[in-house]
């Protein structure tokens, strides 16, 4: 076995461990389930030959309570056994899920961002929730019935191999040839990343960067008369997307027709290689019938199988991808360690910085120094490094030369948590958690007292918008909650920064989106409200100068930035 | 206004011909079924009661095999129909989707183009698949194939006949009344189980947030604990939900068990054969089949309610008229001819973006659009684009009313650049180009360098976006696309603001060096632009609500009494 594999082995049992009871406890009930269907067709069909044989004997007494007993707990057991069976796996799936959300989020934490860059492309966090779902529905599309299609293998050719070896090896042969080989023809040319599932998630994305461009760039697209072209490449990639799901439920449907048809041909063999016992006396007639309807329900089985054979290679690059991410979180140098000094004097020396994969860096050889209490404007256009310079400064990113220090000593080596609770930053894009306004408040302070509150709420112009609302703090924001408008989002996070009360206060194109009087009047009011805390302000609109003591321009042509927000192309 | 099943009914025409195949195919597989139940039945009869040898019956025996290959393709070819039908009616949505898109335009389209609207119409699109190819074909077949087999069993076993046909109405009401119960009951759960389900997606994209406010490892805590709250709402919600599915599984089984147990005590009182008897229960377990089946689909029902919903809107947009055809008058080389007559734009909320603008452009000039914030410079502009229609009066290019793009060019204040390389974008609005053509323009936009910068030059992918390149860049690039089309009439939006001085520059000299070849439009927010931009005696029309309130030159900047000097002191100098 190679080592990446051994490696994503060994983590997907280090991500499933303390959950194996339930999984198991599925798998049993499963197979009971599984037994259950058995027993109720093939008791079935034993009994009612044999009633019929007695009655065409002439018998007025025959045994029917036991048969006819176990027909009733058959059913009954199937029933239950059903409902049973399902509850337990999806409790299996939700425990799965819960230790596989916590243990990866607390193994990328300390790497994030950075180690999201570029992984999966725009939208990273989706597609790593989507890996996660994948892996943990593994349990339901790929063990659950592997295991009882394992069990089967073994326990129905020993079963009918008891009456007969003949039934034995025909039964053996039918499994392997239905449960194994159907699926592994149909699908082991997918274990390499072919194979249609592929091809239909390479268009369906190229259909959706499509359809993104020409919602986004309609006034662009239309402006340069390109919408036809764009909508009928479109429609082409919406046809390839199309042809590849033919070919995927193609062979879907060979897998089940197949399967379908595999398994009556083994009842078939099972009545050519039965009915001369029967004449032999070696097989009761009744134990033919009971043969014939235990093959048709044990095949169920294997009819599962090509699912899992289709399904086996999603999981396994989900596996991988989780795996590669939480290993290169792993690698990771470890965080520094020391308490951040009590001196809060910020410099910048040199220092250098590039994301990944840029053409150019965003910062070249930049030194800054800003003692405690002093007030820094950083201006400059958009895409010149602005909000870069947050990052390292709350140690997001390092630096690729050069160095930050805090009261003298290396961003590097101190206690990332314990250095940015010294740190209060309001982001340009305002991220709010669904809950009530104070939880959102408190995210920074969980404790911290109703004036500060009070004092954050006054400074950051939120408190005439939380006036307005009924449930005051309560209100709930996010899902299944209110919306916020930008300009009240962007308040509200200022204020939650406002909350931390922390020496050095960040802000980050604080006019964005609000009136230009509102925006220079809350400004105005921080400063005076700041009592020697440290204030740096980043804006490319233009700011009352009269407010700082040093500016920052990045504007120079050659910081010209290397990364833009994806602004919207929009007509106003 | 329609409803979305209204909706989902009437674009089912375009797949009913496959739709109607995949029915009768899966209908052909069951009357196989039947039969091969029937000569099933009938070998096992026939070596229980009567010791058949297999010479005896290798009519059936040779029967059977050929039966099952033939159902055995039956099901596949439903399978591929079923499929067929649902991609007939997919790619016929997306081609009027686009079209609708494009018809509308992004002003009409009123709400901000979002990358998950675009994400939404795609995946909107998809959901619907499931429903036409699952869902209705399980339908037909859950109404027909039951039928049939008691049609088969009534005369053979009146008995059987009358359990089947009283339990199987239970099964479909059964589950309607639990999933019934279970919406009422749960509603709160069902809630908090969403939001619990969407915390974890949350907690990844807001997880540069959890860091800067340092509470990143409290999250990691907080995400195990709120993920086994999920699990435990959704446990609740589901014991319930189950609940359907056990009755289904209750009835189906009981049933079957009630059938065999009648049979056979029948069959010990000599009341049927046994031929007939396994038949029944041969053909039992079947005639459930297509209602359990049902409850599988019942979500791609759902699915594709929710989907049509939200596409809803878009396909009952009324199509916009076109313009209609006037022949342009004649063609002044030195650039268009702009008119606006009385040009009057309701946005029908009671606002008004225009109120009765007339302004003359003559050929070849160059026109700055001035004013506070909603004195109407977009809308004008919007009119030009042809992505809005005027209320009232006319928008007349070179004679012909606003809306045939063929003649003018853009520069957006945010360009949109396309996923492709430098070559595409820039060849976007003009397919025919050549290198050279490209080249010149980059040139003419003082973007040349770009094709050195880049790696693979003009071949280069341009990241998502357009990240590699700066602001000033990307407008640059826009600036250069427009002016591969050679247009008659250029409009920019705001050429200048938020770039760095080299941009700027740039993008002065580019359009001064467009003069005499081209009418040139602009929108200006700032003085800076102004200057910039515009030769001393370059025209400026200053709107105020709507209207037309000053017509003067560039050089009135200077004016310390003019219109402009009043205008930008107020704006300030953001």
């Amino acid at each position: 076995m190679s080592v990446p594999a051994r490696r994503r082995l060994k983590r997907l049992f280090a991500l499933t461990r303390g959950r194996w009871v339930w999984l198991l406890l599925g798998i049993v009930l499963s197979l009971a389930t599984l037994a259950g269907s058995v027993a109720l067709m093939a008791t079935s069909g034993w009994f009612i030959t044999a009633m019929a044989m007695a009655g065409a004997a002439g018998a007025t007494s025959f045994n029917y309570f036991t048969p006819a007993a176990i027909i009733r707990a058959a059913a009954i057991g199937r029933t239950l056994g059903r409902y049973g069976e399902r509850l337990v796996t999806h409790e299996a799936v939700l425990r799965l899920l819960a230790g596989l959300r916590g243990r990866l989020f607390a193994t990328i934490e300390p790497a994030a961002p950075a180690i999201l860059d570029g992984l999966h492309g725009a939208d990273a966090a989706g597609r790593l929730q989507a890996d996660v779902d994948r892996l943990q529905g593994a349990y339901l599309t790929v063990l659950v019935p592997s295991a009882v299609f394992l069990v089967v293998l073994i326990a129905a050719p020993l079963g009918l191999g008891w009456l007969d070896p003949g039934l034995g090896f025909l039964a053996l042969g039918g499994l392997l040839l239905g449960g194994v080989a159907l699926p592994l023809t149909l699908w082991a040319g997918d274990r390499k990343g072919g194979g249609p599932a592929a091809e239909e998630a390479a268009c369906l994305d190229a259909l959706r960067g499509g359809a993104v461009d020409l919602v986004q760039g309609l006034p662009d697209l239309l402006a340069c008369q390109a919408e036809g072209a764009w909508i009928a490449a479109l429609e082409e990639e919406g046809r390839r997307l199309d042809a590849a799901q033919r070919r995927r439920v193609g062979r879907e449907a060979l897998g089940s027709a197949g399967g379908g048809l595999i398994a009556g041909l083994s009842l078939w063999g099972a009545l050519l290689v039965g009915i001369p016992l029967v004449g032999a006396g070696a097989l009761t007639a009744p134990q033919l019938t009971l043969v014939a309807l235990l093959l048709m329900a044990v095949f169920e089985a294997a009819q599962a199988m090509p699912a899992v054979a289709q399904a086996l290679p999603g999981v396994g690059r989900a596996l991988a991808r989780i795996d590669d991410l939480m290993s290169a979180a792993e690698a990771q140098p470890a965080p520094g360690t020391a308490p951040p000094p009590a001196a809060s004097d910020l410099a910048l020396k040199g220092v250098t910085f590039a994301y990944p994969r840029a053409l150019r860096p965003v910062l070249k050889d930049l030194s800054l120094d800003l003692p405690a209490g002093g007030r820094l404007l950083v201006k400059g256009p958009s895409g010149a490094g602005k909000s870069s310079l947050i990052a390292l400064i709350t140690g997001l990113r390092r630096p690729d030369a050069g160095r930050l220090t805090l009261g003298g000593v290396d961003l590097a080596e101190l206690d990332p948590e314990a250095l940015r609770r010294r740190l209060a930053v309001a982001e340009q894009r305002v991220c709010l958690f669904s809950g009530s306004l104070r939880d959102n408040l408190l995210l920074g302070r969980p404790g911290a007292p109703p004036e500060a509150l009070r004092r954050a709420l006054a400074l950051s112009g939120f408190g005439p918008v939380l006036e307005a609302l009924p449930d005051g703090l309560d209100t709930q924001i996010g899902e299944g909650g209110r919306g916020l408008s930008g300009g009240e989002a962007r308040r509200l996070g200022l204020a939650r920064a406002l909350v931390m009360e922390a020496p050095l206060l960040i802000l980050d194109e604080p006019l964005e989106g609000l009136a230009p009087d509102q925006g220079r009047a809350i400004l105005s009011g921080l400063a005076e409200a700041l009592q020697g805390r440290t204030l740096i302000v980043i804006s490319h609109l233009a700011v009352p100068t009269g407010l700082f003591d040093r500016t920052l321009d990045l504007s120079g042509p050659d910081l010209g930035g290397a990364v833009i927000d994806p602004s919207i192309g929009g007509v106003g | 206004m329609s409803t979305p099943k209204a909706f989902l009914k009437d674009h089912k025409a375009a797949g009913r011909r496959p739709l109607n195949r995949a029915v009768g195919w899966s209908l052909a597989a069951g009357v196989l079924l039947i039969a091969q139940a029937w000569l099933l039945a009938d070998v096992l009869a026939s070596v229980a009661l009567f010791g058949a040898s297999l010479d005896e019956v290798v009519r059936p025996l040779v029967a059977l095999p050929l039966l099952m290959l033939a159902r055995a393709g039956a099901l596949w070819l439903a399978d591929l129909e079923a499929l067929a039908a649902a991609r007939r009616i997919k790619g016929g949505m997306r081609a009027e989707l686009g079209r609708r898109l494009a018809g509308l335009g992004p002003v009409r389209l009123g709400r901000p183009p979002s990358a998950e609207f675009g994400l939404g119409l795609v995946e909107g699109i998809e959901a619907l698949g499931p429903y036409y190819a699952g869902y209705l074909p399980g339908m037909a077949l859950a109404a027909v194939l039951p039928l049939a087999i008691i049609g088969v069993v009534l005369p053979i076993d009146w008995i059987s006949a009358l359990v089947l046909a009283v339990t199987a109405p239970l099964i479909p009401l059964a589950m309607i009344l639990i999933g019934k119960g279970t919406e009422r009951l749960n509603q709160a759960q069902w809630a908090a189980m969403a939001r619990l389900g969407a915390r974890f997606l949350e907690s990844l994209q807001g997880l540069t947030t959890l860091k800067l406010f340092a509470v990143g490892r409290r999250e990691a805590a907080l995400v195990a604990r709120l993920s086994d709250d999920y699990r435990k709402t959704t446990m609740k919600v589901l014991r319930v939900a189950f609940l359907s599915s056990l009755a289904l599984e209750f009835l189906a089984s009981v049933s079957i068990a009630v059938v065999a147990v009648f049979i056979g005590f029948r069959l010990l009182w000599g009341e049927i054969d046994l031929a007939r008897g396994l038949f029944v229960l041969l053909l039992a377990p079947e005639f459930y089949l297509p209602l359990r089946r049902l409850g599988t689909h019942y979500h791609a029902r759902l699915d594709a309610v929710a989907a049509a919903e939200r596409l809803l809107p878009l396909f009952e947009a009324p199509e916009p008229e076109a313009p209609p055809a006037v022949p342009a008058g004649a063609r002044d080389p030195r650039g268009a001819h702009v008119v606006f007559e009385d040009a009057v734009v309701d946005f029908g909320d009671g606002r008004r973006g225009l109120d009765g603008l007339s302004l003359k452009v003559p050929p070849g000039t160059t026109l700055a659009l001035v004013g506070p914030s909603g004195a109407g410079k977009s809308t004008a502009m919007n009119l030009l684009l042809g992505f809005l229609a005027p209320d009232g009066g006319r928008v007349l290019i070179d004679g012909a009313p606003a809306g045939d793009r063929s003649h003018l060019a853009w520069v957006p204040q945010s360009p949109y650049l396309i996923r492709g390389s430098l070559r595409d974008n820039l060849r976007l609005g003009a397919p025919q180009a050549d290198d050279a053509a490209l080249l010149a323009a980059l040139e003419a936009a003082s973007a040349a360098h770009l094709v050195d910068l880049l790696p693979g030059g003009l071949d280069a992918p341009l990241a998502e976006h357009g990240r590699d390149l700066s602001g000033g860049e990307m407008r640059r690039v826009a600036l250069a696309r427009a002016l591969v089309r050679q247009p008659r009439l250029l409009l920019l939006d705001e050429p200048t603001a938020g770039l760095d001085a080299a941009s700027e520059q740039a993008i002065s000299a580019a359009l001064k060096a467009r003069r005499g070849t081209a009418t040139v439009i602009l929108i200006a927010h700032r003085p800076q632009t102004l200057r910039h931009t515009l030769a001393a005696d370059d025209a400026v029309a200053v709107l105020e609500a709507g209207r037309l309130a000053a017509l003067t030159t560039a050089a009135a900047l200077d004016d310390p009494a003019g219109p402009l000097a009043a205008l930008f002191s107020q704006a300030g100098a953001a």
